[in-house]
């Protein structure tokens, strides 16, 4: 392994493994200690919490980048003269709290659901306080937004195409097969899942690709 | 329609005047160091204001500092 990457690249990659490990570890226990286990899980479920695992540990990562100018500015530039700027940890650090809150949102459904099925209604509480930090998310994400500069705004733009073209075309075979009795029902939360899949999966490729290059 | 493939003289010019290119980025404003970069290898053609505003940056016309491969062959239209 040390020949495709240097031995700084297989620290890092070891110790997100071991962070996302440890996040996994602790959403399983959470996930547990609410009542919902492994058994009463659904595919999408599991893969929401694994989405979720993935966004909070890079939140994280994230977070500890902006902790440090310096350090920061090497993850930037590999040979970086001047540390980050206020503006470059401004926008790491707002990027860190949508990573979050997304990771919180796709997880707090499946984690509340079974409190939501103790009475009617019951819903309502964990519904208000999702739809609260959606709208915080929603803000926050604004507010990259308008920081970011044209490459980050070209990035994100490719990657909500990629998932809208791809996604609508699994979507309407799905829908036609649904209809045509062949396919099962497909429900609001499965197929938000697929295209969460599919916009992290387009995000983190394009921003592998914009990595500094060596 | 084809795609044009641009090379430019970022990383050269930078060089001789021994700018980083987070310095590059401060100096323009608005635009990351990661932009840079991303410029700089071709992962991302610039828009037609950061080209300019390069260009000038340099102290040069946008032609010196970015090379588009045309294909000169004159087109001749359908008859």
């Amino acid at each position: 392994m040390s020949r495709i990457l240097s031995p700084r690249q297989v620290v890092r990659f070891c110790l997100s493994l071991g962070a996302g490990a440890a996040a996994g570890f602790a959403m399983g226990r959470l996930a547990k200690s609410l009542g919902a286990t492994r058994r009463t899980l659904a595919w999408s479920d599991d893969v929401a919490l694994m989405l979720a695992t993935a966004l909070l540990a890079g939140a994280a990562y994230v977070a500890l980048l902006a902790l440090d100018r310096r350090r920061l500015a090497r993850a930037l530039e590999s040979d970086a003269a001047l540390p980050a700027t206020n503006e470059e940890v401004t926008l790491f650090r707002l990027q860190a709290a949508v990573l979050a809150l997304a990771g919180a949102l796709l997880a707090a459904p499946v984690l509340f659901a079974p409190l939501a099925h103790a009475g009617a209604g019951a819903g309502l509480i964990p519904l208000g306080a999702v739809a609260a930090a959606f709208a915080l998310q929603t803000a926050l994400n604004r507010a990259v937004w308008r920081r970011a500069d044209e490459v980050f705004r070209d990035a994100a733009l490719r990657s909500a195409a990629f998932a809208f073209w791809v996604g609508q075309g699994l979507l309407f075979l799905w829908a036609a097969a649904w209809k045509l009795a062949i396919a099962p029902v497909l429900s609001p939360w499965e197929a938000l899942v697929g295209l969460m899949i599919l916009y992290l999966a387009a995000s983190a490729a394009l921003s592998l690709r914009l990595q500094p290059g060596r | 329609m084809t795609e044009v493939e641009v090379e430019n003289r970022l990383r050269v010019l930078r060089a001789e005047r021994g700018w980083s290119q987070g310095e590059v980025a401060q100096r323009l404003g608005g635009v990351s160091r990661q932009a840079i970069n991303a410029i700089e290898t071709g992962k991302h053609d610039p828009s037609l204001e950061l080209a300019f505003r390069l260009a000038a940056l340099f102290g040069l016309r946008i032609e010196d500092l970015f090379d588009p491969k045309l294909d000169d062959t004159p087109k001749e239209l359908p008859q």
